[in-house]
């Protein structure tokens, strides 16, 4: 794309991208790190992923009150102008993200204080890979504007639904077998939630690259997970269509 | 800035120019000096280091509505140097439509083709059809006054003569014989300045001078003498480009209540005023249209490159 003829805004604009590029590097971090403070049992990791968080809430506030001088002293258009909003809703996507690391690895210190439930975290463990992996591959496409790669990030987003509906379950089986298990299994659950709607802040910021990059909304239907087929309590995928 | 033409024929100095006919040609309407063969040359001085991009226009979205000016295949030449290449645009009728692009990029030029402007200007050759109302406007049966009494035109800077309020507006009705009785010109008079949103402020002294007015009012008094002589279509050339911000606003709202009388096509600069005023956009560049479509879409997402890096300031 050619230069803005002036320098200071492209500058403003690239300072924008840039914070949010940084945003996203340091909730990808928290995400891994909570993830990691709950299989490794890692109470100095966990209280290090707290406090960060502020970092992030700083962050989101820094970028949009660019955005908003930006909008109000250069009024910006056409592809400026999805740059400049769409930065303002990553950074609400990826700060609520960093809520939601940071509620892992709060859940990560009551947890190091109780019996280690070693299948279990090791299944926290994967799906938080995997949905770490997918925050990555749309932040990349971010800063490398390649539709392609965000596209596929969206696609992809009933990976994350199955590993929540096979951890449910997993879980109620745990919960059944020892009742005495219920309130770790419920820490547990609760995290699974957090990565699965960290896995859709990741979807949204596939829809919030396309339209910056296409000015054009993603169209057609995003590949579901069936829910679990047994019984009513095992079909809570229903009701956390949350964007 | 003085008015070559109107001076003239005041002090009766001037020779060709003096001729009154000279001023009637134009309905009404007074031509500033900048119309005349200086600022083609200045057109052509521009288009020596300009190397034209050729390629069709693009049209982000088609036009809705009957066309009043359907214009196809138009170029124009000043002296044999070329300043439109092969302009083809539908103008609906009830709609603004704004003329954009960087200083002689031809949109101007296009404006003047419109009311056959570029036949004052001496060496200057228009090919291609303009068809209003399916009518060939250049055709040999079609009278230019008549003409321009139908598309009325308003400039950059106001012009108003150097006469009463009343005279400006009752100038076009009487010269164009639309009017006979004095209380019938009374009328016209006072629904014109009614329509261009002056009346309030001029009603108890319309026999003053219109050189006392402000700028902002001078120009509305302009756009009331324009449409006094009932115009089906009215071309403006950056009309707010000599206002501050609030007479900027007064004429951008009457722009769109005018809108649902005649068919509007404005000129500007200011692409924050083409994004506000109008409802069609189309973008010229170096004497090419290069894309035209709803005004929303072409400042939302417009299709062409060119397009895109001018209207978010990137051109260089």
């Amino acid at each position: 794309m050619n230069q803005h003829t002036v320098k200071a805004y492209g500058d403003e604009l690239n300072q924008i991208t840039a914070e949010v590029a940084r945003m996203g590097g340091l909730a990808e971090a928290q995400v891994s790190d909570a993830i990691d403070s709950v299989a490794r049992r890692d109470v100095a990791l966990a209280r290090a992923v707290v406090d960060r968080d502020l970092k992030l809430d700083a962050l989101q506030r820094d970028i949009e009150r660019k955005a908003i001088r930006l909008i109000a002293l250069r009024q910006p258009v056409a592809s400026d102008l999805r740059r400049t909003l769409g930065a303002m809703k990553m950074a609400s996507d990826l700060e609520r993200t960093g809520d939601l690391a940071k509620n892992i690895a709060k859940r990560a210190l009551i947890l190091a204080e109780a019996e280690p439930m070693q299948p279990l975290t090791r299944s926290i463990e994967r799906m938080g890979r995997l949905v770490s992996t997918r925050l990555r591959d749309v932040l990349d496409a971010y800063t490398a504007s390649e539709l392609d790669r965000a596209v596929a990030v969206w696609q992809t987003d009933d990976e994350v639904d199955e590993h929540y509906n096979a951890m449910f379950r997993e879980l109620l089986t745990y919960m059944m077998g020892d009742p005495r298990t219920i309130g770790a299994c419920t820490h547990l659950l609760f995290m699974a939630k957090n990565l699965e709607r960290i896995g859709d802040h990741a979807t949204n910021i596939a829809e919030t690259v396309h339209y910056e990059i296409t000015g054009d909304d993603m169209v057609g239907e995003r590949p579901r997970a069936l829910p679990g087929a047994e019984d009513e309590t095992s079909t809570p995928n229903l009701t956390t269509n949350s964007h | 800035m003085k008015f070559r033409i109107f001076r003239s024929a005041e002090d009766q100095t001037g020779a060709g120019a003096a001729d009154p006919t000279e001023s009637v040609r134009m309905g009404g309407q007074v031509l500033p000096e900048a119309t005349s063969s200086k600022a083609a040359s200045a057109v052509e001085a521009r288009l020596e280091d300009a190397t034209p991009v050729s390629g069709p226009t693009v049209v982000a979205t088609p036009p809705t509505g009957p066309i009043k000016i359907a214009a196809r295949d138009v170029s124009v030449f000043y002296d044999g140097k070329q300043a439109l290449y092969d302009v083809s645009l539908d103008i609906p009728d009830k709609t603004v439509t704004a003329l954009i692009g960087p200083s002689g990029c031809g949109k101007s030029t296009f404006l003047r083709t419109m009311n056959r402007m570029n036949d004052t200007i001496a060496g200057c050759k228009v090919t291609g059809r303009i068809a209003m109302d399916d009518e060939d406007i250049n055709d040999r049966s079609i009278d230019p006054v008549l003409l321009r009494a139908r598309v009325g035109m308003v400039f950059q800077r106001p012009n108003p003569f150097p006469k009463s309020i009343y005279e400006n507006v009752a100038y076009g009705p009487k010269i164009h014989g639309l009017v006979s009785a004095k209380s019938e010109m009374d009328g016209v008079v006072e629904s014109a300045l009614k329509r261009a949103g002056l009346w309030e402020e001029v009603a108890d002294r319309l026999q003053s001078s219109a050189m006392g007015l402000s700028g902002g009012q001078q120009q509305r008094l302009v756009i009331a003498r324009a449409i006094a002589v009932n115009p089906e279509v009215i071309l403006m050339d950056e009309p707010c480009s000599a206002l501050d911000p609030i007479a900027t606003a007064r004429i951008e709202e009457l722009i769109d209540e005018l809108r649902e009388r005649f068919c509007i096509v404005i000129v500007t600069h200011s692409m924050a005023q083409a994004a506000r005023v109008s409802q069609r956009t189309a973008f010229f560049h170096m004497g090419r249209l290069v894309e035209t479509g709803d005004t929303e879409d072409i400042f939302q997402n417009p299709r062409e490159r060119r397009t895109l890096d001018y209207i978010t300031g990137r051109f260089g």
